[in-house]
Formats: C-alpha cells, sequence, structure tokens
C-alpha cells in the first residue's frame, strides 16, 4: 500500500501507560501499537479493566504517557507544548461513557455546548455563538427549545447527544468515543450509534470506539482491535475478526455472545472461567495464558508480539498456526 | 425569515427551572426553614433598630445605680442590670457585635479555608499534602486555647477577636472543601473540559468552585451560629469584647455575680445568644436538605 504518501490519521507505536500503585506497578496499557487510517472507526473491545479507557485517554493525552509515541498526521503529539496541544486538542474530541457525570449539573444545554468555543475564543460575537449551538443542536436532534435546560431534566439518550454537540463544536477530525452507549437503554443505543454513523458519513470523522458490547462494535467498527490486560492480542478488519478469529481470548469472547435459536441449546461452548488477572507487574509471557484452555509452557518466559496472519489480520499467539487450531 | 422567527420563540418556550430555584422552592416548602428566617429576620430587625435608635452614651453605658437590679417592667421589659442599665437596649445594641463577629469571621475563614481547599484537593499530590499537613497541625490545638494565645499576643478587642476566631475555623473549612474538591474534580466532565482545552483557572471558576457552593454555604450557615457561640465564650472569658460595650457573652459574664437574685440579667442575654444560633441552625439544617437533589420529592 501507498504508506508514504497516506500517512495515516493517529498512529501509536509501543505505547504505554503504567500506574505506580502500593502494590507495585500496575500495567495498564502496555506497548500498544495501533494505525487508524482517516475515516475509519477502530473499535476497541475487551472486558472490564483491560486498559481500553486508558488508552482512549492517554491517547488524547487526558492522562500523561509513560512512554511511546502519539502519531497525529505522523507528529508526535506527546512532544507538543500546552499551546500547541490546545490547539491540537480542537481537533481531537472525546464523548463520554457517562452521560450523567460528563455534563456539569450547573450548566445548561446550550452552555454546555458553548465550553469549547469559548475557551478557544472560536468567536467574536455572542450572537455568532448562539447560531452555531442552535446548529450544532439541530446535528445531534436536540430540539432548540432544550437550550435554556439543564441536564437533569432530560433522559440519557439525549444528554449523550449534548455531550456529542460539544465534541463536534470545534469540528474535530477524530474523537476517541469511550462507551458512549453502554449507559443507555437498547433502543435509544441504536439512536446514537446511527446518529454517530450518520455524522461520520457527513464530516469524513474517524473514530476510536471503545466498548465491552461486541454486538455495538460489529455494527459501527471498519476495524476491531481486541485488549487482554493492557495487550492488543488481535487485530483485524470488522468482518474478519468475527468470521475468523485466531486468538483464544476473541473466540471465547465471541463465544459468549448469546445466539438466539434453539438448535444451539445443548452445544456446549467454550467460555473462558476465573476472574481476569491481575494487572500489578504482570509476569513476562501471555497475560491470557492463566485462563486460556490451550495454554503450554511456550506461552510463559517472553513477550508474545502480535504477528501478521493475514493482510491487515495481526495476534499474539504462539499456539496460532504452531498447533491446528480448531 | 419567518422560520428564524419561531426558532427563536422556541428557544424562549422551554421556562427551565435552574438549580437555585429548585433549592429555593425546596427550601421554602421546609416549615424549619420558614421558622428559621423569620427569627433571623426579626434579629436583624432588632440590630437595625439598635444601629439606628439607641444611643450609645445614654442608654448604653451610662449607669443609673438607683434604679440597678429591677426586675422586668414596661419601662424595661428585660429589666436593669447592676449598674441600672436597661437590658433590652443593650441587648439590642450589642447584636451588632455577634452579629459583625458571627458573619465577619465566617465570611473570612470560608475564604481563606476555601482557597486552601480549593487547592490542595485539585492539585493534589504534595502540594494537597503541605497544605493539608499545616491544617492539622492547627486542628491539633484547641480552638478555645488557640484564641486565648492569639487574643493575648494581639491584645483583647474585636478585631483579634475575629482574627482568634478565624484562624481557629480555617482548618475545618479547607478539609470540607478539599473532600468536596476531590470528589469533584473526578467527574467526567471536569475531564471533559480538560479535552477542549480548559485552562486550570476556567476548570476550577466553572466547574469546580460552582458545585462546592452547595456544601460551602450550608457549612457558613452553620458556621455563624458556632461563631457567636465561640465569640460570646471569649467574650465571656474576658478576651473579647471589652466591658462596658454590651457583647452578649461580656453581659452574660457580668450579670453572673448577680445570677442568684436576678436570673433576668443572665436569662435575657442567654436567650439572645441562643435564639440568633438556633435561626443559624435552623437555616442551616433546611439549606443542607434542599441543595441535596436526591431528596428531591
Amino acid at each position: 500500500m501507498n504508506e508514504h504518501t497516506n500517512v495515516p490519521l493517529i498512529q501509536l507505536k509501543d505505547l504505554r501507560k503504567y500506574f505506580k500503585t502500593g502494590a507495585g506497578t500496575l500495567h495498564a496499557v502496555d506497548d500498544v501499537n495501533l494505525t487508524i487510517q482517516k475515516g475509519h472507526t477502530l473499535g476497541v473491545v475487551g472486558e472490564s479493566g483491560c486498559g481500553k479507557s486508558t488508552l482512549g485517554r492517554t491517547l488524547l493525552r487526558l492522562l500523561p504517557a509513560t512512554s511511546g509515541e502519539i502519531l497525529y498526521h505522523g507528529e508526535n503529539i506527546l512532544n507538543y507544548s500546552a499551546a500547541a496541544m490546545k490547539k491540537t486538542r480542537s481537533k481531537m474530541q472525546m464523548i463520554f461513557q457517562d452521560p450523567y457525570a460528563s455534563l456539569n449539573p450547573r450548566l445548561s444545554i446550550s452552555q454546555i455546548i458553548a465550553e469549547p468555543l469559548k475557551v478557544n475564543h472560536v468567536f467574536q460575537s455572542k450572537k455568532e455563538m448562539d447560531e452555531r449551538i442552535l446548529d450544532l443542536m439541530d446535528t445531534v436532534g436536540l430540539a432548540r427549545r432544550l437550550a435554556n435546560a439543564y441536564p437533569h431534566e432530560l433522559d440519557g439518550g439525549r444528554r449523550q447527544r449534548i455531550g456529542i454537540a460539544r465534541a463536534l463544536a470545534l469540528d474535530p477530525e477524530f474523537i476517541v468515543c469511550d462507551e458512549p452507549v453502554s449507559a443507555l437503554d437498547v433502543s435509544i443505543q441504536a439512536q446514537i450509534l446511527n446518529l454517530m454513523m450518520d455524522l461520520q458519513d457527513q464530516r469524513g470523522l474517524t473514530y476510536l470506539f471503545i466498548t465491552h458490547d461486541l454486538s455495538v462494535v460489529r455494527h459501527i467498527s471498519s476495524h476491531i482491535a481486541v485488549m487482554y490486560l493492557g495487550q492488543v492480542v488481535e487485530y483485524a478488519p470488522s468482518k474478519e475478526l468475527f468470521q475468523n478469529p485466531k486468538h483464544p481470548y476473541t473466540k471465547a469472547l465471541l463465544n459468549a455472545i448469546p445466539i438466539p435459536d434453539l438448535a444451539y441449546r445443548d452445544k456446549p461452548r467454550e467460555l473462558i472461567h476465573g476472574e481476569i488477572t491481575s494487572p500489578i507487574d504482570p509476569k513476562p509471557g501471555c497475560r491470557f495464558a492463566a485462563r486460556c484452555p490451550h495454554a503450554t509452557d511456550a506461552c510463559m518466559g517472553k513477550g508474545i508480539p502480535l504477528r501478521n496472519v493475514g493482510s491487515e489480520h495481526q495476534v499474539a499467539c504462539v499456539l496460532y498456526g504452531q498447533t491446528t487450531g480448531e | 425569515m419567518l422560520i428564524r422567527k419561531e426558532a427563536n420563540v422556541e428557544v424562549e418556550a422551554h421556562q427551565s427551572r435552574g438549580f437555585w430555584q429548585d433549592v429555593g422552592a425546596r427550601f421554602w416548602k421546609n416549615r424549619m426553614a420558614r421558622l428559621g428566617m423569620l427569627l433571623l429576620a426579626l434579629i436583624v430587625l432588632g440590630c437595625l433598630y439598635g444601629v439606628f435608635f439607641i444611643d450609645y452614651d445614654t442608654q448604653v453605658v451610662e449607669q443609673n445605680v438607683s434604679i440597678k437590679l429591677q426586675t422586668p417592667s414596661l419601662e424595661h421589659p428585660f429589666g436593669t442590670d447592676g449598674f441600672g442599665r436597661d437590658i433590652l437596649s443593650r441587648i439590642l445594641y450589642g447584636s451588632r457585635y455577634s452579629l459583625l463577629i458571627g458573619f465577619t469571621a465566617t465570611i473570612a475563614s470560608l475564604f481563606i479555608g476555601g482557597l486552601i481547599g480549593c487547592i490542595a484537593g485539585y492539585f493534589g499530590g504534595k502540594i494537597d499534602n503541605i497544605l493539608m499537613r499545616f491544617m492539622d497541625v492547627f486542628i491539633a490545638i484547641p480552638s478555645t486555647l488557640m484564641a486565648i494565645a492569639v487574643v493575648s499576643a494581639l491584645g483583647a478587642n474585636m478585631v483579634n477577636l475575629i482574627i482568634a476566631i478565624t484562624i481557629g475555623d480555617v482548618p475545618g473549612y479547607a478539609r470540607v472543601i478539599r473532600s468536596a474538591v476531590l470528589s469533584i474534580k473526578d467527574n467526567e466532565f471536569v475531564e471533559a473540559s480538560v479535552a477542549v482545552g480548559g485552562s486550570h483557572a476556567h476548570i476550577i471558576a466553572t466547574h469546580i468552585f460552582p458545585n462546592t457552593l452547595a456544601v460551602l454555604i450550608v457549612q457558613a450557615t452553620l458556621g455563624v451560629g458556632y461563631d457567636i457561640i465561640a465569640a460570646s465564650g471569649l467574650s465571656y472569658l474576658g478576651l473579647g469584647v471589652m466591658p462596658p460595650d454590651p457583647e452578649w457573652g461580656a453581659m452574660l459574664s457580668e450579670g453572673q455575680t448577680h445570677i442568684r437574685y436576678s436570673p433576668h440579667l443572665v436569662i435575657f442575654p442567654g436567650l439572645a445568644i441562643v435564639i440568633t444560633v438556633l435561626a443559624l441552625n435552623l437555616l442551616g439544617d433546611a439549606l443542607r436538605d434542599a441543595v441535596d437533589p436526591t431528596l428531591k420529592d
């Protein structure tokens, strides 16, 4: 592919985020390498505590990275000064998980949407800004009469629309969506997801979509990265991943999706047992080994990097290709 | 053109009740809150009467031993004290000391403590540790002892009394506001503000501080009552407002020599203190309930 002329929008190189805790170093994000092309949606899936939210926050420098590089249009934003970062922030926005906690209860809807515009001094006159706010409200499907309402007067779906309007206010190129629908009812989830996909079509947005909901990620993503304990264990285009999962963890995740068909009632499933192991000072080797039904001695002792196993398909498992999986 | 107009009308159509309107409505529903308001209004009226209509030289400090220790009568509704001075006039005149000390000390300590608490809570880490350990040192010293030390170092008068009470109050406010800030700063809306490029000052001013107001106001209303008691206590000990000025605590102190045969000398100033503190506590309690949206009916 023509990678020299076509610099990816976002590229993560060996990104690490460690937290120091009393018990040791917590490896929340460990040597993550990912590439997101403009206009694509990268879904990041994994169970609670696997570091997917931390990844999103570190990517936007809401948390300081421990080491590695975050390339935006080929430039490492970790080296940016505060002023340069402030400029870049307007191009990289975030939609938050909890539409109840992500909106200041003391501000009205229009004040919340106005904040990014005010902070960045986008408009000189209040009139222009008010127009822009109402336009944004139209864009995300909020009735204009709600401009002076307060967040507590609205339901979760409407609140999340406010969060989306706020993220769109500065015309970003890239948006990190941190489980934007997991706090919503299923019917509302579909509305919000469709809104986000429409916006992507209209504005050419690029998403990093963090979720633990596989049906959601299938619906919205062009590519998917599966995370386990801070590491990406499998990366593939969305279709490929669902049809041809390679990593035992991915297989187990996909197996956990309930199939609404009586014919499958008595079929045994390969499910994972036990709890996610501690992310504090993990031992070298495959972090999934403790729960993996196929684990051998080869899984322990040394780090297991992602390998190419097909065009755009990468997996971090020593067993794949060695034994004849299923 | 027409469409634009309609849209504007729509914007105004939604009459939203803001947070404080909600608080006001819930506050007014509370019967105890209304009683507290009534009492405080009476006290403030009495204080204003004292400011405008009571003459210090003739009605407050002029001694008239021929009518000393009179029991309540039409002429002297609260009786007279050991020097023949009208107790009602003295209480009304003296209300200014209590209210002034109570409110000034509370506002000053709220400001200083609030600033320390905000900085400690928001920035955390070393700054937090240094500031809060410093506050712990102050908390370790009993407030009365601290006030005695301050007043004896600076001299006994009202300004030093306010300073002494303020110093004693600051650590408490700092702790309360720090913990409020800690719970607020982890909200996603603070992170959202960072994500759009908001500065520390912007975040503290628009997101952190307004959300601590609820806690702060409650703390302050209860604090005023506490400070009035502290001021009276210190005046009683001879460390605050000095005789012949009729501070309520000082009046108690003067009256105690006659407590056996003329108890009204201490009953009335005591009642004044009790009613004022009661009014402020009722207000504080009601405010605490009113600002808590989970108690919404």
